[in-house]
């Protein structure tokens, strides 16, 4: 009893912290529509330069006053610069974007302060609370104390003030609080800037639990948007008791196990439980459309001037350059024809995006999971049960196809960010906890496959992208194909159209699920030996990224794309930790200048 | 196919949307929903078309019941209908919506044909598109995307999407809407070929009183969510509760009085 009283209280401690990163969260959602993945980042940097400024050089207050403004100009920034141009993108888009400033952001960090962990001494040693045996330390009294004030601080000031009742206003409707005088733009700032200092401020006080690295909030951003969405992203009070509900579980959870991963996976279920059960979180308010944004319609479209003449005769263009370029590939020995593989690999993972969310408009950043759940099922069918490589693959992709519409099973009920979230959270358990079973990789020591020559692989990798794209042109040309454009447009027309929506957003998980898991067993196959790291959620996010930025809605498009990113690596070769770097800025740049991503190029209709 | 809805209520929250409505539309024939706004016109339609839950009463297409049954279904046995603001993918052609439009007809299942199943049907479909654009005068848009399309030519397209499927019975909810006087005149004497061709029941909710005399020869009047009145035109201007709870003031009545068929096509 005295156990679970002291694993509670530690729990609310550690929860108070979240729920003030989840506030943040909410906050900013609420006033903006956008689910800000580089909320952590913010939080790091303030940390940072708090902890290089204090105790070395300036007093705590002065230090803390520059780490929190840190926070916020970098919100700040960030709603200038990638938001506000992408207020009318779409929603995939606009949280692959802030992923990609959460990136830029920690490349910041690791080129100005270095990679290596850093200790910091506790800010408050004293005083230690003591009641019978539940022992508080001051450390974290003082991060519950700081929580506590600052949410009702946030809570006054948006009921109290004007600004802040127009800020709550603007979460209905944006159009009607800017007719009566507000500024829109100015109010959008000032919450970008809000919700980034409540990171800052979390950033600082849990900086000495944890330890300073770079991506040190990431683990506290998870706990928080799991909180957030079991709270309701709607509701601030939700947001607190969600982050303080994730607390006293993780608590407790680790009290029990110390299994790697445990935390993750339980995070999984009851956010998936939340959101299958009352998607609007447990106080939160069913969300009716979402506010118009400011739509600014694009002034020019950047396009390549191609003839129609030459349009209609260079269908084939694109293979005969693949050909050409494989050619290449396969005799210019190992290295390269690796090089060649995991960039056909890539490919057939961009043409399984195209179809789930080019066609049938659905979101996955779950989709490196997949991979995963194809690599190791055909890795441990060869390694355990010596089945033949080509039927190894059709198994393994079929379980892929399957964990796929498990995913894609709350698409039912939940749409847009909610789903990107949930398959977020799907790939982060499925690396942390699944892929790390010692059934399926021996803990963290990896799985083994039968060796192969990089040419077999090479060779197997071109079979299966041939498949996926025969499979995406005869979907995209057929009725379910048809039918998935209509319910990514319009579900209610889609059904009075007599189209079993849910049925055919099963079939697109199905498919894309199956054509990951095929590339799985590629990716698995080239790299010989595979780890739970293979197959990351970051990998899923880099997978999206190049998708997006070949053009999510044209097959050549995302197969482009794939090309680019699998090529980066190579042209900054040498200079390998400008990588993440390179990705993100490519993206960036990408979204904002080529809406209809690399596609637009050549693609009429785009 | 016959349509019986029997006592229907709707509730949101605290509120009736619909109360015990009934009525009925014999197979082939064309009725008139009219009433104020905020009667209940379109959600009698959702509730029919299956997007709003209902809380007592049937509907019934041929005696078969299918106030339970999902939307998708209800399209799938020649339910079909249109909305007050052109329902039709925005970003794809004319000629693709037409396709798409046809998904419920199709006789190849949707994991059939990525097998490769289904390519004569896929003609068979394409071509149906096509001869349901130049009975409507669309053929030279057929590559145009819907979306530069203006309001007018959209409803068309609508109407042609709903043609298109076969329907058995057909809800059109106001088709009017947003037209001006010479595209309403234009779309009540297609309204009208498409009726006598294919024969289907139709319920049709308009506000352009000449619209609906021209096509249906029976009203059903809806006021606060419950069926005030029932009958011909004749029964209805002469009905004392239509006159005084609804139609009230003086121009509107005399618009009813006087529209007279020929006038409208």
């Amino acid at each position: 009893m005295a156990d679970f009283l002291q694993f509670t209280v530690s729990g609310l401690a550690a929860g108070s912290l979240y729920a003030i990163v989840a506030l943040g969260l909410v906050l900013l959602y609420r006033g903006t529509r956008v689910l800000n993945f580089a909320h952590g980042a913010f939080g790091a940097l303030g940390a940072y330069v708090f902890w290089n400024l204090y105790p070395a050089h300036v007093p705590l207050l002065v230090a803390f006053v520059v780490g929190v403004a840190a926070g916020a100009v970098a919100g700040v920034a960030t709603e200038r610069l990638v938001a506000r141009p992408l207020a009318s993108a779409s929603i995939l888009i606009v949280v692959v974007a802030t992923l990609a400033v959460d990136e830029i952001i920690r490349f910041f960090l690791v080129q100005t302060w270095g990679a290596n962990p850093r200790t910091v001494p506790p800010l408050a040693t004293r005083p230690t609370l003591i009641f019978g045996s539940i022992v508080i330390p001051a450390q974290r009294l003082l991060i519950f104390g700081v929580s506590l004030a600052l949410s009702l601080l946030l809570a006054v000031f948006l009921r109290r003030t004007l600004i802040g009742v127009a800020i709550r206003a603007s979460a209905e409707d944006l159009t009607a609080v800017r007719l009566h005088g507000f500024s829109g733009s100015a109010m959008t700032m000032f919450v970008w800037g809000a919700s980034a200092a409540l990171s800052a401020v979390a950033g600082i006080l849990v900086s000495p639990l944890l330890g300073l690295t770079p991506a040190f909030m990431t683990l506290v951003l998870i706990r928080a948007f799991a909180g957030a969405l079991v709270g309701g992203l709607t509701s601030l009070g939700g947001a607190m008791a969600g982050g303080l509900l994730i607390g006293v579980l993780e608590s407790h959870i680790q009290s029990l196990t110390s299994y790697h991963g445990a935390v993750e996976a339980a995070l999984f279920g009851v956010v998936l439980a939340v959101l299958l059960l009352r998607p609007e979180g447990l106080f939160g308010t069913k969300e009716t459309e979402p506010p118009s944004a400011f739509q600014r319609q694009r002034r020019f479209v950047l396009r390549l001037p191609i003839p129609a003449g030459v349009r209609r005769r260079a269908r084939l263009l694109p293979v005969l350059i693949g050909g050409l370029a494989l050619a290449a590939v396969w005799s210019s020995g190992n290295y390269y024809a690796f090089v060649g593989g995991v960039a056909v690999t890539y490919a057939t993972v961009g043409v399984s995006m195209y179809l789930l969310s080019g066609l049938a408009g659905q979101l996955s950043l779950g989709h490196g999971a997949l991979m995963g759940v194809g690599g190791f099922g055909a890795g441990l069918l060869a390694t355990r049960a010596d089945v033949p490589y080509p039927l190894a693959l059709l198994v393994a992709g079929g379980a892929a196809a399957v964990a796929a519409m498990a995913i894609g099973l709350p698409s039912f009920r939940i749409r847009g960010l909610y789903l990107a979230v949930t398959t977020l959270v799907f790939g982060i358990a499925a690396e942390r906890f699944l892929f790390r079973l010692n059934l399926v990789s021996g803990y963290a020591r990896g799985l083994e496959l039968p060796a192969m020559s990089v040419h077999s692989g090479l060779a197997w990798s071109v079979v299966v992208l041939g498949v996926a794209v025969a499979a995406a042109v005869r979907v995209s040309g057929s009725k379910p194909g048809r039918a998935m454009e209509v319910l990514h447009h319009d579900e209610i027309l889609a059904q009075s159209w007599g189209i079993a929506v849910s049925r055919y957003k099963l079939l697109a998980f199905g498919l894309s699920g199956f054509l990951a898991g095929l590339a799985g067993v590629t990716y698995a196959t080239l790299l010989g030996h595979v780890t739970s790291e293979a197959f990351s959620a970051e990998l899923a996010i880099t997978l999206v990224a190049m998708a997006i930025v070949g053009g999510l809605g044209s097959l050549t498009g995302v197969i482009a794309g794939s090309l680019l990113f699998a090529v980066l690596p190579e042209l900054l070769r040498g200079a390998l930790q400008w990588l993440p770097l390179a990705y993100s800025g490519t993206f960036l740049l990408v979204i904002l200048f080529l809406p209809g991503g690399l596609a637009q190029l050549w693609e009429p209709t785009l | 196919m016959k349509l019986d809805v029997a006592d229907v209520s709707v509730r949101f929250g605290g509120l009736d949307a619909l109360k015990t409505v009934s009525l009925h539309v014999p197979s082939g024939e064309v009725v008139g929903l009219i009433g104020p706004n905020g009667a209940g016109k379109t959600t009698l339609f959702n509730a029919i078309s299956g997007f709003v839950r209902v809380e007592s009463g049937r509907v019934e297409l041929d005696e078969r019941d299918i106030t339970g049954m999902p939307p998708y279904r209800r399209a799938g046995l020649g339910l079909t209908r249109t909305f007050q603001h052109a329902g039709l993918v925005s970003n794809a052609t004319v000629l693709g919506n037409l396709v798409m439009a046809q998904h419920a007809i199709m006789r190849t299942g949707g994991l059939a044909a990525v097998l490769g199943r289904g390519r004569q049907e896929e003609r068979e479909v394409l071509e149906r598109a096509m001869a349901a654009l130049r009975q409507l005068g669309l053929d030279s848009e057929a590559t145009t995307p819907v979306a530069v399309l203006s309001h007018g030519r959209r409803k068309l397209v609508e109407l042609g999407c709903a043609v298109v499927r076969r329907p058995r019975v057909l809800l059109l909810d106001e088709p009017s809407a947003g037209l001006d006087r010479v595209e309403t005149e234009d779309l009540a004497r297609r309204l009208l070929d498409i009726q006598s061709n294919t024969g289907c029941t139709t319920l049709v909710i308009d506000h352009d009183l000449r619209l609906v005399r021209a096509l249906a020869p029976q009203l059903v009047v809806l006021s606060f969510g419950e069926v005030i009145a029932t009958g011909t035109w004749d029964d209805i201007r002469t009905n004392q509760r239509v006159l005084d709870a609804y139609l009230g003031p003086q121009p509107v009545n005399e618009e009813l009085s006087s529209g007279a068929p020929s006038r409208a096509g």
